[in-house]
Parts: C-alpha cells; sequence; structure tokens
C-alpha cells in the first residue's frame, strides 16, 4: 500500500495528440480513487502511467515518496484489472491467480495457501479450475480482481472493469468492490466514464476532459459545487439543465429570453449578466426544477420562470422525469409519480433561486452555486436505471 | 398440409417452386462435386492402384481396374533403390528448415503485428518475397552456393528452404498474433512476466493455432519443392520430389516402384492436412467462444 503523486504529467501521443496536460494530484495511502470523465478525456492514459504500461511525456509519479516512472509494473508492485479479456483464456482461474505469485518465484505451497485466501475472500471456490470460457462475465472479472489482489499490490488499477457488465450484476459488483476496498485499505485507483460508479464507490474522483483536470473532489463537492458547466452536465445521475438566457433587460422585471421564449429572472442573476453580451448561462439539477401545468404555477418571490411544452415525461417508477422544451432550452425536471404530463402539453417552469447555479457565458466557469437542499435530493434518491 | 385454416394463395404455391428449386440447386450441386473430386482423386487412386500392381500386369490390355496379383513388392524394391535415401532427406531438411522458420519468424511476426500498420508496406513487402518465382533466386543460389562449398549439402538446402518460406510464415504467425489483444500481454506485464515468460507463457500458447499452420504449411512447401533440390544438390543430397525424377532418366521407369514411392511421398501430407484442418477449426471455435 502506498501513497501516489503525480505531478506535472503530460502524455503525447506521437508528437500530435496531446493526451494529458499538466495533470497533478495526489492518491491518499489508502484511498479509493476515481478517474472519471468522457471517452477520450486522457483517464485511461493516467491510470496506464501509474500502472508503468506507459511512460509521461513528462512529470514526475511517486509512490510513498519514491520516484517510479522508469520502473517497471512488477517494480512498482501495481496489479490492474482489465475492462476485457482479462484473463489468460489458456489457464484455468486457477493458474491466472497464481501466475503473478509463480513469476515472483513463491512455492506451491505457499501459491496454494494464498489462492485459497483470496477465492474465499472473492468466492470464486467454485469456479478456481474453470477457464474463462467457461465462466460468465461477471465472474471473469471476479477470477481477475482475484488475480490483482492475491499479491497485495502496492496500488491496484481498476480500468473499468465493470463497464460492459448487465445493470443489476453492476450494480452488485459496485457494492462488493466498495467492501473490498475498504476491508483491504489497498490503495485502488478506479477509471470510468460512468459517474454512478464513480460517486458511489469512491473516497475521492477527479473529473478529466480533453486531458485536462476539471475538479477533484468528494463525490458530494463535486455535485454540489460543480467548477464549471462541463463538470455540472456531466457528473450526477441526471445531467444538469444549462442553458443561456439572452436578452436581459433590467425593466419593468430581471428578464430574458430563450430563443423567443421570454424568461423572467430572480435578482440573484443579475451581477451575473454578461456587460457586452446581454446573457447569462444558468443551469439546475432536475430535481430543482418544478413543472406545473400552464398558468398554474405559484406566483412567488426569486425564482427563474418560464413556460413551454412537454417533449416527453419518462415513469421512473418513485419520479417522473419530465422533459420540457422552452424556446431554445431543452430542461429536465424530476417530478413526484401523482402528475401526469401528456406530451406537447403546455407546462410553466419554475426554477428557484436556491436551487439555481449560474456559469460564465464566456469561460463556463461556475459564478453562482445553488444553496438548498432541495437541490439534489430527488436526483441522488432515484433508482439508478 | 393437411387442414390449414388459412391457406393463402399465394403461400401455398410459392413453397413448391422453392422446394423444387432447392433440390435442383442441390443436385446440381453434388453433381459438381463429384466431377470436381473426380478431376483430382482419379489420378490418385491410379496411383494408389498402380503402386500395387506387379509390372506384368501395369501394360495390360484392356487394363486391370484393381490389381489382380496384388503385390508389395513396389515398396520394398522403391526404397532400395533410392525411395528411401530421398524420405530421409526430405525429413531432414524439410523439418530443420521449418523449425528455423519458426524461430526465426516468430519474433520478426510479433514486431511485425504489433509495431506495423496490418496492412501496411512492410506486411506486403514481405509477403511479396514469397511470389517471386523461384527460377529467378535459383542462378544466385547456385553461384553463390558454388562459392560458399554449400553445393550439394543438407545446410545449403536447409537455407534455400529457410528463405523460401520464411515470409509466408512470417505474415501468417503476424496475422494470428494481431489476433491477440494486447491485453494479456499487458495483464502479463503487469504481472511482472519478464518479456521471455511473456512469449511462453501467453504469446506462444495462445498463437499455438498460427505456429502449427505456419510450421505445416513451411514443412509441405520443404517437402514438395524440386527446382532448388534439382538446381542445388548433386548425388550427396537427394530429396524425394528429385529421387522420383532421376527414375526417368536412365531407362523406362517401373511405374509400380513410382507408384510406390509417390504413395509415401505424399501420406505424410495428407496426414498433415488432415490434422492441419481440424486443428484449424477447433482453433476458429476457440476463437470465437472464449475471451
Amino acid at each position: 500500500m502506498a501513497s501516489v503523486t503525480l505531478s506535472g504529467i503530460n502524455k503525447w501521443y506521437g508528437g500530435a495528440v496531446h493526451a494529458v496536460r499538466d495533470i497533478s494530484f495526489k492518491i491518499e495511502d489508502g484511498e479509493f480513487f476515481g478517474l472519471l470523465g468522457p471517452s477520450g478525456s486522457g483517464k485511461t492514459s493516467v491510470l496506464r502511467m501509474l500502472a508503468g504500461l506507459e511512460r509521461p511525456t513528462s512529470g514526475t509519479i511517486s509512490f510513498d515518496g519514491t520516484s517510479v516512472e522508469a520502473k517497471t509494473p512488477q517494480e512498482r508492485n501495481v496489479a490492474m484489472v482489465f475492462e476485457q479479456n482479462a484473463l489468460y483464456p489458456h489457464m484455468s482461474a486457477r493458474q491466472n491467480i497464481s501466475y503473478p505469485l509463480k513469476i515472483r518465484g513463491l512455492t506451491k505451497a505457499e501459491i496454494e495457501t494464498k489462492v485459497a485466501e483470496v477465492a474465499s475472500l472473492l468466492n470464486i471456490g467454485h469456479l478456481i479450475d474453470r477457464r474463462a470460457s467457461q465462466m460468465s462475465g461477471g465472474q471473469q472479472q471476479r477470477v481477475a480482481i482475484a488475480r490483482a489482489l492475491v499479491r497485495r499490490p502496492n496500488l491496484l488499477c481498476l480500468d473499468e472493469p465493470i463497464a460492459h457488465l448487465d445493470t443489476l450484476l453492476r450494480a452488485r459488483l459496485r457494492g462488493e468492490l466498495k467492501r473490498l476496498q475498504r476491508a483491504l485499505g489497498t490503495t485502488s485507483v478506479i477509471v470510468t466514464h460512468d459517474p454512478i460508479e464513480a460517486m458511489t464507490m469512491t473516497d475521492r474522483i477527479a473529473v478529466m476532459r480533453d486531458g485536462l483536470m476539471q475538479q477533484i473532489g468528494t463525490a458530494d463537492e463535486i455535485y454540489m459545487r460543480p467548477v464549471n458547466a462541463f463538470v455540472a452536465q456531466f457528473f450526477g445521475l441526471h445531467s444538469m439543465n444549462v442553458f443561456t438566457v439572452g436578452n436581459v433587460r433590467d425593466a419593468p422585471e430581471l428578464s430574458g429570453q430563450c430563443g423567443a421564449q421570454p424568461v423572467m429572472l430572480p435578482d440573484c442573476v443579475k451581477p451575473h449578466v454578461g456587460a457586452q453580451s446581454r446573457s447569462v448561462l444558468v443551469g439546475s439539477r432536475p430535481g430543482g426544477v418544478s413543472v406545473y401545468k400552464a398558468g398554474e404555477a405559484p406566483r412567488r418571490g426569486a425564482a427563474l420562470s418560464l413556460s413551454g411544452r412537454v417533449y416527453v415525461a419518462e415513469q421512473l417508477g418513485d419520479a417522473i422525469l419530465v422533459t420540457v422544451q422552452a424556446g431554445d432550452a431543452t430542461i429536465q425536471a424530476m417530478t413526484s409519480p401523482d402528475y401526469r404530463f401528456a406530451i406537447d402539453e403546455p407546462v410553466d417552469v419554475v426554477i428557484r433561486e436556491d436551487a439555481l447555479y449560474v456559469f460564465d457565458d464566456e469561460n463556463q466557469r461556475t459564478l453562482r452555486f445553488a444553496s438548498g437542499a432541495s437541490v439534489s435530493q430527488t436526483d441522488r434518491l432515484a433508482t439508478y436505471a | 398440409m393437411t387442414t390449414t385454416v388459412s391457406p393463402p394463395v399465394a403461400d401455398s404455391s410459392l413453397p413448391e417452386t422453392e422446394t423444387l428449386a432447392a433440390r435442383l440447386s442441390v443436385i446440381v450441386k453434388h453433381v459438381v462435386l463429384v466431377v470436381v473430386l473426380a478431376l483430382f482423386l482419379l489420378p490418385l487412386a491410379w496411383l494408389l492402384l498402380t503402386a500395387f500392381k506387379p509390372y506384368a500386369e501395369l501394360f495390360t490390355s484392356p487394363p486391370s481396374i484393381l490389381p489382380v496379383n496384388g503385390t508389395l513388392v513396389n515398396f520394398s524394391d522403391g526404397w532400395a533403390i533410392g525411395g528411401g535415401k530421398g524420405i530421409g532427406d526430405s525429413l531432414i531438411v524439410a523439418s530443420i528448415s521449418t523449425v528455423l522458420c519458426l524461430v526465426l519468424g516468430y519474433p520478426a511476426a510479433y514486431a511485425l503485428a504489433r509495431r506495423f500498420p496490418p496492412h501496411g508496406q512492410l506486411s506486403f513487402t514481405i509477403l511479396s518475397l514469397r511470389m517471386m518465382p523461384p527460377i529467378v533466386p535459383v542462378i544466385g543460389f547456385y553461384l553463390l552456393f558454388q562459392e560458399l562449398s554449400l553445393f550439394d549439402t543438407y545446410t545449403g538446402l536447409v537455407i534455400v528452404y529457410t528463405f523460401m518460406n520464411l515470409p509466408l510464415v512470417i505474415w501468417l504467425l503476424a496475422e494470428f498474433i494481431r489476433q491477440i489483444p494486447k491485453t494479456y500481454e499487458e495483464a502479463a506485464r503487469i504481472d511482472g512476466a519478464p518479456w521471455y515468460r511473456l512469449f511462453w507463457d501467453v504469446l506462444f500458447p495462445l498463437s499455438a493455432p498460427g505456429i502449427l499452420t505456419a510450421g505445416i504449411l513451411a514443412m509441405i512447401f520443404a517437402w514438395n519443392e524440386f527446382l532448388f533440390a534439382l538446381v542445388l544438390t548433386g548425388e550427396k543430397v537427394i530429396t524425394l520430389p528429385k529421387a522420383l525424377a532421376s527414375f526417368f532418366l536412365f531407362q523406362q521407369p517401373n511405374w509400380g516402384q513410382l507408384g510406390a514411392i509417390g504413395i509415401v511421398a505424399i501420406a505424410p501430407l495428407l496426414v498433415l492436412s488432415y490434422y492441419m484442418q481440424r486443428f484449424l477449426i477447433r482453433s476458429f471455435s476457440v476463437g470465437s467462444g472464449g475471451r
């Protein structure tokens, strides 16, 4: 087990692709760290550099303060679980798990004990003599995790280990992996494109985009205080609604337009309206958006409100996700299942001030965070489908 | 087709013509197959039958189809007059050059598969060496071998056959290696395997079908090769094709003995091809079924 420090890491592929741009962060000893981002964000490259499969073009990586860039994966004592083709297909589960120990020259008896230990830990005793082709995807990944853990690595690298499994199994393995990591205390890094995986399993998350680090923090921090519109939209079960209100005027009330649709704005937005552009970038989680039948919206204080039509209403069991087309904007709202909305039904959309985010019109940085508790609850608690 | 509730007109008429067409096409397919097979197998069958006929029976008119007085004497005589030496020499030269092809070819194939684009210039250049007519390099080889005292030696012929088969072996192995996902290699590196164990524990077992296929092909080509053997060897090294040809040189050949040697010459190939076919089919199903 080790703490891992990356500083000033850059990775170029063939002089043309700048895959990782000046990334620095520290993973604490025993921490479960998530690298989250869409495909092409550079997260996998970072993991491969941590594992020692690739060398950074510039920058330093150190384990417990010792520089490791020039060291092989074995010297670093890292283990890795791959997304697919993780097990050697010509070996049984037992041979797969034993392989790293065999390489290290352990005796037969030692290997046997360790394999039995890790097999019972991962509950794969009954699979131990099967080959990869005789196991399901989930079983294969369990064996792959066993192979990674059997030698007690300094760092466990997980490259989308459960991404291609089916939904139920994924949910179960999420829990298993988290418990396992806690129990063993192995410093672990998981790469994923799925915010839910990152949120549910890890202690801290780094969100990446186009090779650039966007934000590092706990799931709550990133969820409640995303640094920019990208993180706000990428992070969470449902994307944050982010849309531009243009043509903002002061009189008679603070208002603007979303396409042709007039929008009433709360006063808190006022300082953030671009002096030149007279526009403002606003956002809200679906849980912070209320939808009313046209004309029924309560006329109350500080809130952003506009009218639109229902694009689609999706039943999620304990909630309904209503998508509203309002001018140029597509706004999603998480509403209680008591309301029923028909497609194309005219509705009013209200976002209360305490659920409203404001972003810089130009560089998309967050200027104002939502404050209310109402922001997130429905979204956070909704079933992951 | 007894008492259906709704027999639409179009439906009942279509299947009949379809089954008729289907049957016809099956019949035509089989006829074509039989003709093609006969074309290939009849000479072979005649060779086989000739091998068991005594000399006197060879030119009877009308010819006997099956040997009347079947004999094995052609085999023992054929072995004695040069067939045995031919088989031995062919085995030596073909097997050594095959092993050399695999040993030299595998690392090259690995580099080609992992470091170069799949259908790039290098890949094509290597394969194109195999497309050269053998008559082109043979003169160069002859002159070189005279200078280097390799004329009429096992070493010389092994070198030539390795040169001849290496491009194909490299190209074939590279194709097989390309199909092995890189994650297996990366997993092995992570597990701490040094490079030689990476090859031994992971790459060789996973490319075994490729190694076998390439090896068998190299073996067959070397076993069958005639031109190089004819030009580059003399009295000391006499491979089987050359031995067979030499029977025509001095007198009316004994066709029975020729048939016997011919049968022995192609028997290993038939066995190898049969096993290669089974192995190839298995390797395909392994590739698609398991990860």
